[in-house]
């Protein structure tokens, strides 16, 4: 199997684990491209009813990490701070750079923000930070639940 | 002989609960005066996640609610069989 099709087939079984999540809270997970091997994925916070949009690009995924970047809903922008959350505890997940600075994105990593140009992409699930956030479902229950926790979640950053 | 009573006064003041994770589940048995905290630390303890993460416990039955770990399992009358969701949020890093 060539790595785009393991990548593919490995984001296929991931997506489908994500689809209780879905009709729970709402998710909308878009068609694989199987060309740019990326989907979106489309969520809003039940506390102020603000959609916030995520491309995902799963490249060299698993080898590497996602790479999670935001999109402003309303204007097609993509990577600003205005597309991103914003957590008021529990550090700093939704990085004011901005990017999810956590070694489960790609993001994170020398090459893309350099936030984190201490860790190795190649190894992110040996990070002993990277927690359980080792799959689409996990990651995508982090950023939704900083979504939907009022003593987490601060609205759009600025 | 088995004093039903004083069973049943027992198994009054414990609560059977299980706690899904993206690891997979926990059954456990807890004093229903223990706080979600405790239950929590529990469960990074049974799946061995990093102590220094961020994380947080919903009632499977109304997830939209984020329980507060101050407080305890019968101040959200938790009964037995209820099931828990346990998510990361993330280290903070």
């Amino acid at each position: 199997m060539n790595p785009d099709a393991a990548s593919i087939a490995t984001i296929e079984a991931e997506i489908e684990v994500c689809k209780p999540n879905c009709e729970k809270f709402g998710w909308e997970i878009s068609e694989i491209n199987n060309s740019e091997l990326s989907f979106s994925v489309k969520m809003f916070s039940p506390i102020d009813r603000e959609i916030f949009l995520i491309r995902i690009d799963f490249k060299n995924y698993p080898e590497w990490p996602l790479l999670i970047e935001f999109i402003e809903s309303d204007t097609g922008l993509v990577g600003t701070r205005r597309a991103y959350p914003l957590s008021k505890k529990f550090g700093h997940f939704f990085h004011s750079h901005p990017c999810i600075c956590h070694p489960a994105s790609r993001k994170a990593y020398t090459g893309y923000s350099n936030v984190h140009q201490d860790w190795n992409l190649s190894s992110w699930k040996q990070n002993p930070q990277v927690g359980s956030l080792v799959n689409l479902n996990a990651i995508l229950e982090a950023i939704f639940f900083r979504i939907n926790n009022e003593e987490v979640y601060a609205g759009r950053m600025k | 002989m088995v004093d039903f009573n004083e069973t049943k006064k027992g198994n009054d003041s414990e609560v059977e609960i299980e706690v899904n994770t993206t690891q997979g589940s926990m059954a456990r048995t807890f004093s229903k005066t223990a706080k979600i905290q405790d239950v929590i630390n529990a469960v990074i303890a049974f799946f061995q996640f990093a102590q220094n993460g961020s994380y947080e416990l919903r009632k499977d039955s109304d997830p939209q609610v984020a329980l507060k770990p101050e407080r305890t399992l019968v101040s959200y009358h938790i009964a037995d069989g209820e099931i828990f969701i346990f998510t990361d949020l993330g280290v903070a890093v």
